[in-house]
Parts: structure tokens; C-alpha cells; sequence
């Protein structure tokens, strides 16, 4: 209410200010142009008079400005406005007080129209300091995240306002804040395996999954506070993995394992892990065998890197079909076993199949894909990866002349 | 209640300007006073307006009010206070206020500053300028209002750019957009003009103040903003013909030109037609620079292509004034009587050579900027117009603007002598020849033709000079002659005298930047020392250090001069916390010789070595130094009793000129 009142008194002043000129008596002698310019060019004379008195000017230059601009006063006091006046006027077809009338309608009304279509009347401001003194039971888990927050900005030393919040981050997944104030309270309270966790934990996080040096450090500590902590191992192991040092990472994982608890649902975790190490080790042999094998592979491929310039081609997605097992793909399925190889490949076409969720786009991939997914007998995922592709290549006739052999040759009824 | 009080005083203001943009101009074109009379009122009403709704905006920045959809895309709590309050205009929607609320500003110091205008052309002047804060309030209105609220209101903000937070760019805008605004005087002047068919004889008296209070605060956000750039990017340059530095540039070469063009006007009513175009021309630059900056064509034009509503908004208003201040113009410019004769030697020449250097090098400015867009968004070509066209299209233009400069000022009205006027000036020459001289024995090397563009620099700074001890008669007069001279000289020609000063100290620093720069780039680990330019630097460490909002890696470097200790510098790394991005301070040791200039880089992880950039940049500072010197004496010249006045108040007429004379 207080608000549509303020909103009332300044309309009504901006009406009161711009119709009080309207209204006014009209009044008699206004300055004409031409008074103005008799003025302008008098001041002149007299400034000539003055330059002249100072020395800028000699009486020579001055008089010949003298008369330049006398010769201008006398044709301007000849010439009188109306001439051009008088071309240039309208018809006063509305007088003053009813444009005076006119104005104290339209500016409210048009100023409000405006308003109510733009505005939030109802909204109060909402001035960061006064929303943080709500009562705390009302307040979301942001606000009191806030409030702890601009707590910690005055007293940064608070090791015990450090710790409470940390594991907040975490869970809100802010890990480059959780880490921050897990080390915080590590430095002022000291070290405890929870702290030493967290800090580990959400250092790895907000680093996307890789062990950085502090975080290994601190898993480190945390083995020698808590002999045989599971997490911690796991995470070395997955150190010496990311740093390339395999054995050591197999090793550790393989530790993991054998004193895990039977019902331990991270176990399939690690041997994933066991899994891709060995996948890891056949790829670096496999592309070892390949390059000394066959000298002409090689060979085709400098003539590729030669063709695009100088710039060296990145190592694995090069190439013009980016969704697609790659040589080294294959190269490490060549080396599995059956079964393997079957897991491998069914991995790569789902790899395959989310890309192409991506980037519906790519009509290569889509026809390698009906095709894998035909070649490994799953015929009605053939059909959806059909559909699916007919849906994007809606309108090109080409394409779809290019789908209906490719059923046709796998003996898809569609 | 505050945020929404000042959304309803933005909306009654564009009201107000729609007011003010009929009724005056109806009142003129009809003959009635008293809606003419409405002009006056309607400008300061629409100032308070603004300026409520600006300082509510303010008041919600300062507050954090997170509710307002603006303040929570660009502030952020732990902002420290100057920056939530430069934020306001840090983001787009509060820098199109700003730009409302400095028009405004200058509407309304018209309307009452103006008291002595023929009543028909101030209403007209309000008219125009109003119908551009219509215009540009019906945008904001429609595309960018920053009194929009949210309703999930979040509990923070995103923060304003770490580079933004600079006491120096805090306050570049307002000043640049002054500058830029302050020239739609010039332009509302021109327009009513030509509504009206014929130019007072005081129009350039009018005109003058306004024009040169814009180029002052132009000239001095510029500077700023190469200011800012210099210590804050971290390269060590202070202009990159970056085309958002050309957009202002080149309102500021027009406004220069349109300052001396004028003068000719006022003084010998001559160069009228001209003088109008170019007052059209300036703003219409200023127009498109805020058009360049405001609607993203500059990132892409593919970016604009995709969001294209706010830059087809300020398109169609660029449209509109600029085609139809050209369309009147074309018009109503046969109408306009022309003034009095001049001989090709005289005053007058010397600055119509001064009009045609400058908009010649505004249109290579122009095309050096404008084309790569053009280029891109015809052919989607993407090139980058760098120094090496300026260097060859602007810097030839400036050598013989530079060489004619000093001999304007000698040269009188009407007729002049070249060959005395030369021969006043053979000290300069002097000076600049010995100028060359020295350069040469110091520097012995760079490119040949530094020492020439020094020479230039130093000849243009003791030209002005010379002005002065040449009005003064220093030299031939007594002392107390001279006294009495230097104290009745007009404050103007004082004025005129250090703003070419300046322009020569410029040339001076931009010269030895340019040519003399010595770049070091090295690794240092603590302890190690390293020698640029006669000063030996040592690395004493890095030491991590927290500021408000931001963390920082401070490295600490010893200077050493001939085995004297001179200064510590501390250039740093900063993360900022909101949003988390790098940026790099500078470590400068300024000095009258010249500025060094030290980066901090990355640390080098196997040695626990750090990489640096020094720089040393001889005579850097005199390129500020020398735009501020111009902005104080563009002051200077604005308190001239006679640029001040503009026309005599009816009702004083009697005393002004005598007391004009006792006064000065």
C-alpha cells in the first residue's frame, strides 16, 4: 500500500511540474532570436575592444573585426524572425490547458500501465543482511550455509566453524570449497582421520577423480592413523595407476581385495579397476607389436599427418569419424579373449550409442551402428538404432535411400 | 520496496522524456510559449527521475539485494564496497541507465544553465535530447531492464569479473560515457538548428562549453581505460587498436575536430554547414561505439547473429538519430547562409587543415575497425585489423597534423604569414633538432625513425610554449610588462596552450614506449638476480596472501640501483573466489625515466624457479600525463569568462563587458 501511495504522490508531482507551465498566464515578451543575436554580437564588439586593450590583437585586426562584426549586427538587426517563422508555424489547434489536462491523465495512467506489466509490486527487497537474520528453522540449508560463511569471513581462525561447514560442501558438492575449509580445520585443530578424509576426498573430487599430490599425501597420513583403512589404499593404488606405474597400482588393488568384507559393494569397483589395468598393459604391448609389424600402416599414416600440415594429429580421435572404435580399440580387442572380446566390443558400441544420444547428427555413425548392433544378434536394438536414424535423416532422400539398403541387406523388415 | 520504487520512477522518466520530446517541440513549431516553456522543467524532472531510479539500483547493489535479477548475475556479498557500487554500470543493463542518467544530466544543465537561450532553441535543444532518452529508455524498458526481480532468489550472486575490480575501471565508464553523451549536445544543438532553418549567432558560444566539457571527460576516460589496461592485462601496452578502444576513439578525434571547427564558426560565422554535419557525426560515433561495445557484434558476429535482439535495438535507434539527423541535414544545410571569406594561410585554414587531418584519420579509424566486422559478416571470414594498418594509415595522417599544430595559434584571422610565423617558431625547431640529437646518442638503437617522431613531440610541446612567451613578449618586454601580460592573457589561449602541450608530451611517451621498450623474459628462483634497463632486480621469494575476495601468490622483487636499494616490488597471481578466475597485477616502479614493469608467471615445478616478464617502458607515464594535462586544460579554458557566459543575460548586458575586463 505505503508503495501505490509513493507511486501516486510522484506522479502527481511529476503532473503538477510539467503542467504548471501550461497553465500559466501567457506572458507577454519572450527573448526573440533576434534580440539574442544583437546580444551575442555586441558582446563581441566589446570583447574585440578588450583583446585589443590586452595587447592580443592590434588596432589594425581590431578594427577590421570591428567592422566585419558591425556589418553582421546591421544585417541581422534588418532581417526579423517572422519570415521564417511564419513558414515553419502550425496551427495552434490545442491550447495549453488542455494539453495541461491531457498530460495529468496520460503520465499516470501510462506510467502505471507500464509498471504493472514490468514490475513486482508485491516483491519486498530482499537485502542480503536481512535475509540471513532469519530464524535459522525457517532458513534453507543455502542461507545457513551463508550465514556460517559470512561467519568465517570475520573470524577466519574459527578452526571449529572450518569443520562443521566442510562436510556440508561435500555434500552440496562444492569440492573446491570442501577441500579449502578441510584443510582450514586440519591447520588449526589438527589432524584426525575424518578431517584427513574429507580433505582427501574432496580434493580428488574437485579435481575430477585424479589423485593430486596433496590428496595422496594426505591418504598417506590417514594409513598411518588408521592401518588398513580400505579407502585410502584404494586410492594410492589408484595414485601409482593414474601416474602409470601399473604393477604397483595392480598390486594395491589386489591388497584391497583380499581383506575386503565379502559383502563389500566397492568390490566390483576395484576389480573394474584390476580389469582395466590388464586392458591397459594389451594396449601398450598391442600398438608395440603393431608399429614394428606392419611398416605400411605406418607409413599410410605419415602421409596423412604430412597432408594436414605441420600440425602433429592428436593421438586417438584423430580423424573425420569421431564416434568409432579407434586402431588402438581394436588393436586391445584382438588381444582379449572370447569373452572378453565380447564385452569389449558390446562396451564400444554402447559408447557408440551414447554419442550418437549426443550428437544425433552423425548418420555415419548411426548406420555403424544398426550394422554392430545387427552383427552382435540384437536385432530389435538394430531396429530402434534404425528408426532412431530414419527420424534424423527425415527430409533427405539420399539418406534414407542409404537406410532402406542397409535394412535391406541385414534383413531388417522395416 | 526500494527496487520497485525506483523501477516506477525509470518508467515515469521515460514517460517524462516522452513528454518532454513532443510538447516543446510542438510548442515551436505552433508559436506557443508556454508549451515551449515546458522544456525547462520537464529536463530536471526527468534528471530527479533518473537519477531515483539509478540510486535505487545502487542501493540494491550496495545491499546485495539478490532479488533483483541484475545484482545477482553481477554482484557478489564479499564484493568490497567501491566495486558493488561500480558494478552497477560493470554489466549492461546498468551501464544503459548510467548512459540515461548522464543525458539526462546534460539536458537538465541545459535547461537551467540556459536561462539566456532564445526560448525557441532551448526547447527545440531539450526536444532532441529528450527524444534520445525516449529512444534509449524504451530499450532498456523492452530489452534491458535491470529493475527485474526473481522469484527463486538465490543466495548469492555470480559476481562481477576480478579484471572488472579496478579502482580505474570502476570509474572509466562514467567518465567515458559522459564523454560520449556530453557530444548529443552537440548533436540536439545541430538538430534544432536545422529544425529551425537558421543558426544564432551565439550557436557556437553554446555549443563550445559543452563540447569541450564532453572531450574533457572523454579524453580523460580513455586515458583511464589505457591506463587500466596497461597495468592491469599485464602485457606491458597501453593501447591495442582493440576496436572497443576505437569505438571511443573515434568520438574523441571527431569532438576534437568539431572543438576546432567551432571556434571558427564563433568567431567569423563561417564554416557553419560544416560545423553542424560534424556535430552530427560526432554523436552519431559516439551512437555506434555504444552500439559496438552494447550489442556483443564485437566478440562475433555470429554471437550477435544469435541473440540479436538487444543489437537490433540499439541498430534501429543508431538508424533512426544518425540517418535522421543526415536526411535533416541534407535537407535544410542549402538554407544556412554562409559567413565570411579567408585566405588559405590564416586562422581559419590552419584549422579547417586541423578538420580535414582529423576526420580523415576518424574515417581510417573507422574503416580499421568497421571492416573485419563487415568482412565476417559477409563472407564469415575472420580477420583481425591490428597495429600495422594503423601504423600505416593513422600515424602518416598525425606527422603532419603534429607539424602544423604550433603554427595555428600564431597564425591571426582572415590572412596570415607563413614564412613569420616559421620564423617564430625556429626555437621549437631548435629545441626539437637537439631533441633528435640526444635521442639518438642515448638510445642508439630502434627503429630510424624514432628520433624524427621525438623531434616532432618536443616541437610540438615548446610551439605551445612559445604561444605563450611570444603573447607575453617574454624576451623583448620588462618584467613587469610581461607580468601584467601573462596575468591578462585570456584564460582560453592559456588553455589552448597546455592541451598542445600535452598532445607533444603524448607523442613524446608514445614515441620512446614504442621504440625504446626492453622485454625480459626469464626464470628466477629466490635468490637469483636478473638486470634490465640499469636496474638489478632480485627475487626474494613467493608468499601466498588473502584479500577479500581473492587468494594471491605475492612474489617479491628487490630493486637495485647502481648498489642502491630503490624499491620493493610485489607483482602477484590472484584467484579471485567469485567467479574463480586468475588474473595478474603488475608490479611497477614508476619513475620519471620510465616504468618497470614486472609479470609474475607460473611456477616452474621442477626447480622451484618462477617465471617472469620484466619491462622497462621509457617515458611511459607521459602519455597519461599528457591526457591529463589536455583534461585540465580543457578546465581551464571551460572557466573562460567568455566560453562560460555563452550569450549576455539580457538583464545584465550593461555590466558584462566591463566587468569582463576588470575581472580578467
Amino acid at each position: 500500500m505505503i508503495l501505490w501511495i509513493a507511486f501516486a504522490v510522484v506522479a502527481a508531482a511529476a503532473v503538477a511540474v510539467l503542467a504548471r507551465p501550461l497553465l500559466a498566464e501567457q506572458h507577454g515578451v519572450t527573448a526573440s532570436a533576434q534580440e539574442a543575436d544583437l546580444a551575442v554580437y555586441r558582446d563581441q564588439l566589446a570583447e574585440i575592444d578588450a583583446d585589443r586593450d590586452r595587447g592580443l590583437i592590434d588596432s589594425a585586426e581590431a578594427e577590421s573585426a570591428r567592422t566585419e562584426l558591425a556589418r553582421r549586427l546591421l544585417q541581422r538587426s534588418e532581417q526579423s524572425d517572422d519570415a521564417a517563422q511564419a513558414a515553419a508555424s502550425l496551427p495552434k489547434s490545442l491550447s495549453p490547458a488542455t494539453i495541461a489536462y491531457a498530460t495529468a491523465l496520460a503520465i499516470p495512467v501510462l506510467s502505471i500501465a507500464i509498471y504493472l506489466a514490468l514490475g513486482s509490486p508485491s516483491m519486498p527487497g530482499m537485502p542480503q543482511s536481512a535475509r540471513l537474520h532469519h530464524s535459522p528453522a525457517q532458513a534453507g540449508i543455502d542461507e545457513l550455509v551463508a550465514k556460517v560463511e559470512a561467519q568465517l569471513r570475520e573470524t577466519p581462525e574459527d578452526g571449529r566453524g572450518w569443520d562443521a561447514i566442510a562436510p556440508v560442501y561435500l555434500r552440496l558438492q562444492r569440492f573446491g570449497d570442501a577441500s579449502n575449509a578441510f584443510a582450514r580445520a586440519i591447520r588449526l585443530l589438527g589432524e584426525t582421520p575424518k578431517r584427513l578424509r574429507g580433505f582427501a576426498e574432496s580434493t580428488v573430487l574437485a579435481n575430477n577423480g585424479i589423485v593430486v599430490e596433496p590428496a595422496r599425501l594426505a591418504y598417506q597420513q590417514l594409513l598411518t592413523k588408521e592401518p588398513g583403512d580400505h579407502e585410502a589404499r584404494f586410492w594410492l593404488a589408484m595414485a601409482d595407476e593414474q601416474e602409470g606405474k601399473l604393477d604397483a597400482a595392480e598390486k594395491g588393488y589386489r591388497s584391497v581385495l583380499t581383506d575386503a568384507p565379502e559383502d563389500a559393494p566397492w568390490k566390483s569397483v576395484v576389480e573394474a579397476r584390476i580389469a582395466t589395468i590388464a586392458a591397459q598393459r594389451s594396449t601398450t604391448e598391442a600398438t608395440g607389436n603393431s608399429q614394428s609389424g606392419s611398416k605400411q600402416a605406418a607409413g599410410g599414416q605419415s602421409t596423412a599427418n604430412a597432408d594436414a600440415g605441420t600440425k602433429p594429429s592428436p593421438p586417438e580421435t584423430s580423424g573425420a569419424k569421431p564416434p568409432g572404435p579407434t586402431s588402438a580399440d581394436i588393436a586391445a580387442a584382438r588381444e582379449l579373449s572370447k569373452d572378453d572380446q565380447q564385452a569389449f566390443i558390446n562396451a564400444m558400441v554402447e559408447r557408440l550409442a551414447g554419442k550418437l544420444d549426443k550428437n544425433p547428427d552423425d548418420f555415419e555413425g548411426w548406420l555403424r551402428l544398426v550394422r554392430a548392433y545387427s552383427v552382435l544378434g540384437r536385432k530389435d536394438d538394430a531396429g530402434r538404432a534404425l528408426v532412431s536414424a530414419r527420424k534424423n535423416a527425415e527430409g533427405n532422400s539420399e539418406r534414407n535411400a542409404r537406410l532402406d539398403a542397409l535394412a535391406a541387406e541385414l534383413g531388417l523388415g522395416i | 520496496m526500494i527496487v520497485e520504487f525506483g523501477h516506477f520512477a525509470l518508467v515515469l522518466a521515460v514517460v517524462v522524456a516522452l513528454f518532454q520530446t513532443a510538447v516543446p517541440l510542438w510548442g515551436t513549431l505552433s508559436r506557443e510559449p508556454r508549451l515551449m516553456e515546458t522544456a525547462k522543467p520537464a529536463a530536471i524532472l526527468q534528471l530527479v527521475l533518473f537519477l531515483v531510479a539509478f540510486l535505487a539500483l545502487t542501493h540494491a547493489y550496495v545491499t546485495s539485494d539478490f532479488s533483483v535479477a541484475n545484482v545477482a548475475a553481477n554482484s557478489h556479498s564479499t564484493k568490497p564496497l567501491i566495486y558493488r557500487i561500480s558494478g552497477v554500470w560493470g554489466n549492461h543493463e546498468g551501464s544503459m541507465l548510467l548512459w540515461v542518467l548522464i543525458l539526462a544530466t546534460f539536458g537538465a544543465a541545459v535547461a537551467i544553465f540556459g536561462n539566456n537561450l532564445p526560448l525557441s532553441l532551448r526547447a527545440n535543444v531539450l526536444s532532441v535530447q529528450a527524444s534520445i532518452a525516449l529512444a534509449f529508455g524504451i530499450f532498456m524498458l523492452a530489452t534491458s531492464n535491470p529493475f527485474l526481480r526473481l522469484d527463486d532468489v538465490p543466495i548469492d550472486g555470480r559476481g562481477l569479473n576480478p579484471i572488472l575490480q579496478d579502482p580505474a575501471l570502476a570509474f572509466h565508464p562514467p567518465f567515458l560515457y559522459a564523454g560520449y553523451v556530453g557530444f548529443s549536445i552537440a548533436f540536439s544543438f545541430a538538430i534544432a538548428a536545422l529544425i529551425d532553418g537558421r543558426i544564432d549567432a551565439a550557436w557556437a558560444r553554446w555549443v563550445r562549453p559543452w563540447t569541450l566539457a564532453a572531450w574533457m571527460c572523454l579524453t580523460l576516460g580513455i586515458a583511464m581505460g589505457s591506463w587500466w589496461a596497461y597495468y592491469e592485462l599485464g602485457w606491458g601496452g597501453w593501447w591495442f587498436w582493440d576496436p572497443v578502444e576505437n569505438a571511443s576513439f573515434m568520438p574523441w578525434l571527431a569532438g576534437t575536430a568539431l572543438l576546432h571547427s567551432a571556434l571558427v564558426m564563433e568567431k567569423r560565422e563561417t564554416l557553419k554547414v560544416w560545423t553542424i554535419l560534424l556535430a552530427i557525426l560526432t554523436f552519431s560515433l559516439s551512437l555506434m561505439g555504444t552500439f559496438l561495445v552494447r550489442s556483443g557484434v564485437l566478440t562475433s558476429v555470429h554471437a550477435f547473429a544469435v541473440d540479436p535482439e538487444r543489437g537490433v535495438a540499439i541498430l534501429a535507434i543508431m538508424t533512426i538519430f544518425v540517418g535522421g539527423g543526415l536526411t535533416l541535414f541534407a535537407l535544410r544545410a542549402g538554407e544556412l547562409r554562409h559567413g565570411g571569406l579567408f585566405a588559405p594561410v590564416s586562422r581559419e585554414g590552419a584549422l579547417v587543415l586541423n578538420n580535414v587531418l582529423l576526420t580523415t584519420a576518424t574515417a581510417t579509424v573507422f574503416v580499421g575497425t568497421l571492416y573485419p566486422l563487415l568482412l565476417e559478416g559477409l563472407t564469415g571470414a575472420k580477420i583481425s585489423v591490428g597495429p600495422p594498418y594503423f601504423n600505416l594509415t593513422f600515424v602518416p595522417l598525425m606527422v603532419p597534423l603534429l607539424i602544423a599544430l604550433p603554427f595555428g595559434p600564431f597564425m591571426p584571422w582572415k590572412r596570415g604569414d607563413i614564412v613569420a610565423v616559421s620564423q617564430r617558431l625556429i626555437l621549437a625547431a631548435v629545441l626539437a633538432l637537439v631533441a633528435m640529437v640526444a635521442t639518438m646518442a642515448l638510445a642508439q638503437r630502434g627503429p630510424w625513425l624514432a628520433p624524427i617522431m621525438m623531434a616532432v613531440g618536443v616541437y610540438v610541446m615548446a610551439g605551445s610554449v612559445q604561444e605563450l612567451t611570444y603573447r607575453a613578449k617574454i624576451g623583448s618586454a620588462g618584467r613587469d610588462e610581461i607580468l601584467r601580460r601573462l596575468r591578462n592573457l585570456p584564460r582560453s589561449i592559456y588553455g589552448t596552450t597546455l592541451a598542445h602541450f600535452g598532445v607533444g608530451m603524448m607523442v613524446v611517451g608514445i614515441v620512446a614506449t614504442s621504440a625504446y621498450q626492453t622485454e625480459k623474459v626469464l626464470v628466477l628462483k629466490p635468490g637469483d638476480t636478473a638486470e634490465v634497463a640499469g636496474y638489478t632486480l632480485t627475487f626474494k621469494g613467493v608468499a601466498p596472501h588473502k584479500g577479500p575476495n581473492y587468494r594471491e601468490q605475492v612474489g617479491t622483487i628487490e630493486v637495485m640501483r647502481d648498489a642502491t636499494p630503490i624499491t620493493t616490488l610485489h607483482p602477484s597471481k590472484r584467484i579471485y573466489d567469485s567467479p574463480p578466475q586468475p588474473t595478474s597485477e603488475a608490479g611497477i616502479h614508476a619513475s620519471w625515466r620510465g616504468d618497470l614493469y614486472t609479470v609474475l608467471g607460473d611456477a616452474q615445478e621442477e626447480d622451484g624457479g618462477y617465471a617472469f616478464r620484466f619491462y622497462f617502458n621509457p617515458l611511459v607515464r607521459l602519455i597519461w600525463l599528457g591526457a591529463l594535462v589536455m583534461f585540465f586544460a580543457g578546465g581551464i579554458s571551460l572557466s573562460d569568462r567568455r566560453l562560460r557566459v555563452g550569450a549576455p543575460k539580457r538583464t545584465s548586458r550593461a555590466d558584462t563587458p566591463a566587468g569582463a575586463v576588470a575581472a580578467e
